[in-house]
């Protein structure tokens, strides 16, 4: 065991930053419970890595040891491939990261204004770069309007941006959400996935941590499962949806059954169909990708096939979740 | 506040400071700045000035009305502030009213807003200072703060600069009348500044050790003011009397038959001299408590200190105590019989802080015990070496103190018995060699309590210090008390004072046996031993792995 920590430890020297988040062997032991279970995680820089599980699987656990909140028992961290040491300031690491926990406390005393400006010294952000920064990240969160106002006036909503804004404020480039949208109403939580898009889209590395799936399945291209301590899964959202999602088509038409069944038997990726009852319609099993369906639609078009619908449909990541049989996903 | 262009600013409350100078602090000291914005409000100003001056009128008025009255038919003939002819009777003028003595009571009123400044200044710090970290961590908005790049330094520093920014300002508005009655009482502005001096390193002394003590889980500010009250009567008590020395104590060293020397510092030289030596040793103080507050701040799960920093602590302390004990004062052996009792309690409870020190927490040892292998491999990175167990039981972070306190109270036990043999000449005939059986005696029951603290601190249990409370009360407490009760004096029953009562025989050097001596030694390393023992086999039994524990089920 030791010889082989050692070699990954040459190998560590010198590997070059290929990866934002780079863990290997990591573990996190409270008492006898073994939260986190030698976890080996690998985030490519610009991803946007969801992190689904049910609760008490270790994924908070995980995300304080990356974002340096939480010393681990064993194991390494490396971001951008710099090692994290738990007993060192960490200067430069720590101006990589921006970490949102679920529950975000705030000075209640300051007002928006002044808390942001706290956060953009401490991060030793001068002025004039400080005051533009500023009024860029309140402007992102669109809590401009509110820059004046104290922060007990602040609706949930309105706070959990303003610690978004804060996580953001020194402009790192990999940030770490722990349940950022829990308890946020359908427009907060819409709000606050536009303003992770736009941060997604400025090719920041994103790590976050939902029971929210549907807002994950929109904004994440990888995901990675916890259970009981242990990454089980660990693969882009489009490889995960290929391997596990079952998809179907929905076909309605007003003749020509025998010759669509005839065209369906030859065409790749269908595997099989179910006609409805009035024989009107047919629930088409199909594993081939969005190209594939358009060229199935083309094809029935080009027979001359009198269809009037024709509708594709995907198992949800809620839905793949409970398939690999996790019962509880909040 | 956001600049006024392009957006419209606030309406601002610290306008008057200037924006410029808040955000050159803020650029220096980004805490320092946030507490201030917390601090200064209109109502906060007001109400540090307005209570400042009314408590400065009543002192004022309190001392007015202790004057003589001037009153014909009242006048006094004995009064504490008149003019005396040298019979305790009060001078009177041509017009035959009572001459008041100024000079006195403008001291008396000085001393007294001086000691109250300090009281203020260090209770009123230490209570906000403990209240607003306690609130930082239970908020939560702490974590956040170890995550930036800033380092404890400046965050503790900002707090301690600001938290209290409303007490140091009631303080501040007191300094002129602070003045005058000073200069009215004949003494300088010099003292004045040297007082201050004292008095703000005073401060910062307790403002740290506020904040340790914050940093260490407590909630209760009130409890660190109660603490800080009966530490800072004696504080202020050696600081009055450092002052209160008469100048005659003072110079002229040569013509002395005793000279107060550490090592070679000549300390009676000069007031400023003694009061540097003062300054100099809480600094260092101050300098090992900004040291555990540092480690905390990184790490709220750390030791205080490292084992490599309590190495010099150790030696430090030694330092200092060998100043005083190794003077050549012309006198007999009795004299040191004290100097071996202090030496035994200053090294027990360098033991017991050691062992509160360098104790991890228990899931730091239970870590340390599963996976020290591990991560002694994995230190590979920083150090380019395989670090022994050996080693990391001197010098690891999380390793058990055992073998760090073992050997620190064996370096202490070996410059001890130095000291009591460069000191020969002063003992008589064999006394030298009962003092070194008596401090080895000593010693052996420093492992012993030493292995009994590491227990119970390991024990998974809520009450732990009350334990280690109770059980310091029964070894090291009862039974004197007992002896006592039987009426059995140490002269006449040494043996059973020298097996049973920690440095019992220090003060029966001439009766005390070598059987007695060897006994206690015996028994007492012998149960440090077994301690020592029981602790390593419990720290395994921690660390066996989850497979191993469901074989051996």
């Amino acid at each position: 065991m030791l010889e082989l920590t050692d070699s990954s430890l040459l190998t560590a020297a010198v590997s070059p930053p290929e990866f934002a988040i780079e863990t290997r062997g990591l573990t996190k032991q409270f008492d006898h419970h073994v939260a986190v279970n030698s976890i080996d995680l690998k985030i490519s820089p610009g991803e946007v890595y969801g992190l689904i599980g049910p609760n008490g699987a270790g994924k908070t656990t995980l995300i304080r040891m990356l974002a340096a909140a939480e010393e681990p028992t064993t194991g390494e961290i490396y971001i951008h491939g710099e090692r994290l040491l738990r007993d060192r300031q960490n200067a430069t690491i720590k101006r990589y990261l921006g970490y949102l926990p679920d529950d975000y406390p705030l000075y209640e005393d300051l007002t928006v204004w002044d808390y942001l400006d706290y956060y953009a010294r401490l991060y030793e952000l001068r002025d004039p770069k400080r005051t533009q920064r500023l009024y860029e990240v309140l402007d992102l969160v669109q809590l401009t309007y509110k820059r004046n106002s104290p922060i007990t006036e602040l609706s949930r909503g309105m706070k959990q941006r303003l610690g978004l804004a804060r996580t953001i404020v020194h402009e790192p480039i990999l940030l770490l959400l722990d349940e950022p949208v829990s308890g946020l109403d359908p427009i907060a939580r819409r709000q606050f996935r536009e303003v992770i898009q736009t941060l997604q889209e400025a090719g920041m590395t994103i790590l976050i941590s939902s029971h929210v799936l549907s807002d994950l399945a929109e904004l994440c291209t990888s995901i990675g499962i916890v259970e009981l301590g242990c990454l089980v899964e660990s693969t882009s959202l489009e490889s995960l949806y290929r391997r596990l999602s079952h998809q179907q088509i929905l076909i309605k038409f007003s003749d020509g059954l025998e010759r669509l069944t005839d065209l369906l038997s030859r065409t790749p990726y269908v595997e099989g169909w179910t006609p409805s009852s009035d024989r009107r319609s047919l629930t088409v099993d199909f594993s081939g990708r969005v190209e594939d369906c358009t060229a199935l639609l083309r094809s029935i078009i080009l027979a001359d096939i009198p269809i009037s619908e024709f509708h594709r449909t995907q198992e949800s990541l809620e839905d793949i979740f409970l398939k690999l049989g996790h019962q509880q996903v909040s | 506040m956001p600049p006024s262009s392009p957006h419209p600013s606030a309406p601002s409350t610290v306008e008057p400071i200037g924006d410029r100078l808040l955000n050159a602090i803020g650029n220096l000291n980004p805490q320092f700045l946030r507490e201030l914005k917390g601090q200064l409000k209109p109502r906060n100003l007001s109400l540090a000035l307005g209570l400042s001056l009314l408590a400065q009128g009543l002192l004022y008025f309190m001392f007015q009305a202790g004057l003589p009255p001037t009153d014909q038919p009242f006048q006094p003939t004995h009064h504490t502030y008149c003019l005396t002819d040298g019979h305790y009777n009060c001078l009177f003028d041509a017009d035959g009213v009572v001459k008041v003595d100024w000079n006195y009571w403008g001291t008396n009123f000085s001393h007294t807003l001086g000691a109250g400044l300090i009281t203020i200044l260090v209770l009123g710090g230490v209570y906000q200072l403990i209240a607003n970290y306690a609130k930082e961590r239970q908020t939560g908005t702490l974590d956040f703060l170890r995550l930036t790049p800033q380092s404890g330094d400046r965050i503790f520093l900002g707090k301690i600069l600001g938290v209290p920014a409303m007490v140091y300002l009631a303080v501040f508005a007191a300094l002129p009348l602070h003045a005058y009655m000073t200069l009215m009482g004949g003494s300088s502005l010099l003292n004045l500044g040297l007082f201050y001096v004292s008095a703000i390193e005073i401060a910062v002394l307790f403002f740290c050790a506020a904040m340790l003590i914050a940093c260490l889980g407590t909630n209760q500010a009130w409890l660190g003011v109660l603490v800080s009250s009966a530490m800072l009567y004696p504080a202020v008590a050696v600081l009055y009397v450092l002052f209160a020395i008469p100048e005659e104590f003072f110079g002229d060293l040569a013509n002395r038959s005793t000279i107060f020397l550490w090592w070679i510092v000549p300390l009676s030289q000069s007031r400023l001299a003694l009061m540097s030596f003062c300054w100099v040793w809480t600094g260092i103080g101050i300098y090992w408590i900004w040291q555990a507050l540092g480690r905390l701040f990184r790490n709220s799960k750390a030791t205080l200190l490292s084992k490599t920093q309590t190495y010099w602590l150790t030696a430090e302390l030694t330092v200092f105590w060998l100043g005083f004990a190794m003077q050549p004062f012309s006198v007999g052996w009795s004299d040191w019989e004290p100097m071996l009792y202090f030496m035994s309690v200053f090294y027990l409870t360098i033991t017991i802080a050691l062992n509160l020190i360098l104790m991890p927490p228990r899931q730091s040892v239970q870590d340390w015990a599963r996976y020290h292998h591990v991560n002694a491999a994995e230190g590979l990175s920083e150090s380019e070496t395989r670090r022994s167990i050996w080693l990391d039981l001197l010098i690891g972070e999380k390793s058990p103190p055992t073998l760090a306190i073992a050997v620190q109270l064996l370096a202490t036990c070996l410059v001890c018995i130095a000291w009591v043999i460069a000191m020969h000449g002063y003992w008589a005939g064999n006394l030298g060699w009962t003092a070194i059986g008596i401090l080895l005696v000593s010693f052996a029951s420093m492992l012993m309590l030493s292995g009994l603290l590491q227990h119970i601190l390991h024990w998974k249990l809520k009450q732990r210090h009350a334990l280690i409370l109770a059980c310091f009360f029964a070894l090291l407490v009862i039974p004197p008390i007992l002896l006592g009760v039987a009426d059995l004096s140490v002269k006449a029953a040494t043996d059973l004072w020298t097996l049973f009562v920690f440095a019992g025989s220090t003060f029966a050097i001439e009766q005390v046996t070598l059987t007695a001596l060897l006994g206690a030694f015996t028994w007492q390393l012998a149960t440090a031993g077994l301690l020592t023992y029981r602790f390593k086999r419990s720290i395994e039994v921690l660390g066996r792995s989850e497979v191993r524990r469901l074989i051996e089920r």
